[in-house]
């Protein structure tokens, strides 16, 4: 039953991210502070979507290396792509 | 095994891990024989200044194809059948963790070959753009003829068989490692293959999701590689990223086997074993950080360039590590020159030197003189050429006697060592002369200072390719006429020679009997499979080849390629429904630090990595694109937030409903396993309903068309794949649906809802990475 509850919640959780994300959108904040505020958002939304729909916690913890590893490797990917674009 | 002797049968239908390795053997040499003459082609064109043998359009597709399926159809899949071979042998394995998998993905391999090669008898033929595909000239306004998209094609199928590999090779490693096989006596050839199966795993979804780019570019009219935004350099950066490491990929699996024959015909334990694994690590970590090497003259910022090169530079150290040790390895040894040795031994000789101009290259100011030269050619034929066919025939050799339990004849082998060793030499050392002449000219009569070279050149290839032929011929010959060999006929000490996995063997023989005994008690007990055939992986793959022939010539084939490969995974479903293929048990192995995780479910989670770099790479082509362009349309004023924010809400809730039914099942409810599912799928729907019933019709009335410039290319392409995604997801779910429904789920056995859970948590994060970025930032 407590499993459940905890799937509600942070179901619940992830839709008020997305509300607040539009908010924020439409807010008069400047550009760089409204982006800003989405995608911290997002990537606060994608952790707990990982850690709970993944049920991280009953694997071994070097499971969560894998896609941990994979992230890493994309980011620094566009990081490099992007310095290349930006010089 | 159910079969004797030879019936066509067998090998269609065939999931057996040796001889899936056979054919892709087989098959890898049927490729070397093909990529190898248009090879002498070229060779025979620039014997002298000028020729007019090949005009200048069918220079550059014989070049291009050479370069296409020697890397790719030739050397990497060779690797690959030897570990389907070996791998599972060294570690006590009784087959790979998915077999039928496995079949598929030699089937994508063979018939993706196919593909490549019948470009050359479309219209206009196939490519002619180099092995590296480079834009613009890869776009239909430079490339009209369709071969050119339907090689694209063949090489995402081919990067598709490949990932299904890498999953396989990663997992079997990873799960069904025999007692005794601990991670500290994993043997060398498998520790390289582990490696280059991570790096396949990275390297490829790029690659694929750039041809997914080129492919939309050519067919649906977006603009990604065309336009003046630095379509190029995206491109290039796309493909070094993963051409980079796929020269490691090539390298790796050579650079293990040898360690195997080294320690065998030496007769010394592998000098630093440790340090040896410790450097394959490094190499394969680094070799994702090194591409842009690939790119010193494209004019990106200098302080990148200087980065990496100082990448490259750096790998280079662990890289001759490994070198280091093979050499060391033989210091105080008892040499036997038999012929693997002597293999192993001129690849090691071709390693240093490749190794050393690859240094070279490494710094920009050496650079500028190099790229786009012969001595580049030169570097990577000693390194491809060199190390790689030389490890790899030194595994044929090596491995002959265990695979056909016959001999092949020695002295022959020996001979022909010599000759090959020498014509190789006189082909490609006079390449280090040449590096003032540029790649993929068919004729120099400006230059005739550079003929001597060519014409030695010439020369050596004609004396390598037949050398390299009668090497083939020589195995065949002793498969037919050979003695029968000894169980272990060089006394090597690796456990696929001897099935001793628990190394008592070197202290005590009595042991090892013991042990012996206990690995075929093991076998005789573990349950059988009930069925190890199946036409389906052949049937798929089939299927998929007609698919993409239509897509590019006539889209009814097209269509009935699709048929054909719907049937075939309905038939796979169903086979699964009725346990048809329950896959041998492994005896409980070594498996730490995975021991309480199904191999399904580690397979899920690797395909999930594979599934991070394929969108990792869109994502990072849009926002590229994004950056490099002068003007990008706000978002507000193309896409209708509401409904964007409303899809978002639809896709979490359906994610919700499939973790509520993967708990209802764990505490043993199936009807509350059938509502969660039901309400997942229907949530799903609505998601793909809206996305291209209204969405995409809207957008398409206000003038948001795919072919409008960079911003709906992006955005209908990346929105496209996720659709797929979504679309396969809601596919698996009608097979829960069916199966929840005949009730064969229960609290105790349910892996199949996990996995599809899982995968439709990663569709939900996608989404939530794909909605800010195209709705809101
Ligand atoms: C391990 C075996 C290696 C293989 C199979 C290999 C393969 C290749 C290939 C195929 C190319 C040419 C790609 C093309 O333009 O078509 C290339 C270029 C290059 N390689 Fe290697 N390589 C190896 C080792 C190394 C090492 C150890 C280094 C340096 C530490 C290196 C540095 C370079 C550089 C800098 C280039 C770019 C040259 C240019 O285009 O100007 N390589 N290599
Ligand atoms: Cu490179």
């Amino acid at each position: 039953m407590n499993r459940i509850f905890v799937y509600v919640l942070v179901w619940a959780v992830m839709v008020a991210g997305t509300l607040l994300q539009v908010v924020i959108f439409n807010s008069s904040a400047t550009a760089n502070l409204k982006n800003l505020g989405v995608v911290a958002i997002a990537v606060a939304e994608i952790l707990l979507a990982a850690t709970f729909y993944l049920n991280l916690r009953y694997e071994p913890k070097i499971l969560a290396l894998f896609p941990i590893l994979a992230i890493l490797a994309v980011v620094v990917f566009i990081t490099a792509a992007t310095l290349a674009v930006g010089m | 095994m159910a079969y004797q002797g030879f019936s066509i049968k067998r090998w269609l239908t065939t999931t057996d891990h040796k001889d899936i390795g056979i054919l892709y053997i087989v098959t890898s040499i049927y490729f070397i024989i093909v990529g190898g003459s248009l090879a002498e082609l070229v060779r025979i064109q620039l014997a002298v200044p000028s020729n007019s043998l090949l005009v200048p359009a069918t220079y550059e597709q014989t070049v291009t194809l050479h370069g296409l399926i020697m890397i790719l159809w030739f050397l990497s899949p060779l690797g690959v059948g030897l570990a389907n071979y070996f791998v599972p042998k060294q570690i006590g394995a009784k087959d790979m963790s998915f077999p039928r998998l496995n079949a598929m993905s030699y089937w994508l391999y063979l018939f993706s070959g196919v593909l490549l090669l019948s470009t050359l008898f479309l219209p206009g033929g196939g490519a002619g753009t180099g092995w590296t595909l480079y834009a613009p000239l890869n776009t239909s306004l430079y490339s009209p003829q369709p071969g050119v998209t339907l090689a694209a094609l063949a090489f995402a199928m081919l990067a598709v068989s490949v990932t299904i590999s890498s999953i396989n090779f990663i997992t079997t490693i990873l799960r069904a490692r025999a007692k005794g096989v601990t991670w500290r006596r994993l043997p060398a050839f498998t520790w390289s293959i582990l490696m280059t199966n991570i790096l396949m795993l990275f390297a490829f979804p790029p690659i694929a999701a750039a041809l997914v780019l080129l492919t939309t570019d050519r067919v649906l009219g977006t603009v990604f590689f065309s336009s003046f935004e630095g379509g190029s350099i995206l491109w290039a950066q796309l493909f070094w990223f993963f051409g980079h490491p796929e020269v490691y990929i090539v390298a790796l699996p050579a650079l293990g086997i040898m360690a195997e024959v080294l320690v065998t015909f030496a007769q010394r334990p592998l000098f630093g074993k440790t340090l040896f694994v410790i450097e394959l690590s490094a190499v394969t970590a680094l070799s994702i950080g090194v591409w842009i090497h690939h790119m010193f003259m494209t004019g990106i910022g200098f302080d990148v360039r200087e980065a990496f090169s100082l990448t490259t530079l750096a790998i280079s150290v662990p890289f001759e590590g490994l070198v280091l040790n093979l050499v060391l390895t033989l210091r105080k040894g008892t040499i036997k020159l038999t012929t693997p040795m002597l293999y192993a031994l001129g690849g090691i000789f071709f390693v240093i030197l490749g190794g050393i101009t690859g240094v070279f290259q490494g710094f920009i100011v050496l650079d500028y003189l190099f790229h786009g030269s012969y001595w580049v050619v030169g570097h990577f034929h000693y390194v491809m050429v060199g190390t790689a066919i030389f490890g790899l025939v030194a595994a044929l050799y090596y491995w002959f006697p265990k695979i056909t339990n016959k001999m092949y004849n020695e002295k022959r082998g020996k001979i022909l060592f010599f000759i090959s060793f020498i014509g190789f030499n006189i082909l490609y050392f006079p390449y280090f002369f040449l590096a003032d002449m540029p790649r993929r000219i068919e004729s120099y009569a400006a230059n005739p200072q550079w003929w001597p070279f060519n014409l030695t050149a010439t020369i050596g290839a004609l004396i390598f390719g037949p050398a390299l032929l009668l090497t083939f011929a020589n195995l065949i010959q002793g498969y037919r006429k050979g003695k029968g060999a000894e169980a272990n006929p060089w006394g090597a000490r690796e456990t696929e020679w001897t099935g001793n996995f628990t190394g008592a063997a070197q202290a005590e023989e009595g042991v090892a009997a013991d042990s012996q005994k206990e690995v075929s008690r093991m076998e005789e007990n573990s349950p059988v499979e009930k069925s190890r055939f199946t036409y389906l992986p052949v049937t798929i793959s089939v299927g998929a080849a007609v698919f993409l022939t239509g897509f590019v010539l006539f889209w009814p084939v097209a269509v009935m390629g699709l048929g054909v490969i719907l049937a075939a995974i309905i038939q796979w479903f169903k086979d699964d429904v009725r346990d048809k293929y329950a896959v041998v048990k492994e005896a409980i192995g070594e498996n730490w630090p995975f021991n309480s995780v199904s191999k399904e479910k580690v397979g899920v989670w690797i395909f999930l990595v594979s599934e991070v770099v394929l969108f990792g790479s869109l994502l990072t082509a849009y926002i590229y694109v994004r950056l490099r362009s002068p003007v990008w349309p706000a978002a507000a004023q193309v896409h209708n937030i509401t409904i964007g924010t409303t899809n978002t809400l639809i896709l979490l809730t359906s994610s919700l409903a499939m973790i509520l039914a993967l708990q209802a099942i764990r505490s043993g409810s199936l009807r509350g396993l059938k509502s969660g599912l039901i309400g997942a799928f229907t949530l799903g729907t609505a998601f793909l309903a809206v996305k291209l019933g209204v969405e995409w019709p809207l957008e398409i009335a206000n003038g948001f068309v795919i072919s409008g410039g960079l911003a709906p290319s992006s955005y209908f392409t990346l929105m496209g794949v996720h659709a797929l995604h979504v679309g396969v997801g809601l596919a698996g779910m009608t097979y829960l649906i069916a199966k929840a429904f005949s009730g064969r789920f229960t609290a105790q056995s349910h892996t199949s809802v996990e996995l599809l859970g899982l995968y439709w948590a990663f569709v939900d994060i996608v989404w939530l990475i794909l909605f800010p970025l195209f709705y809101l930032v």
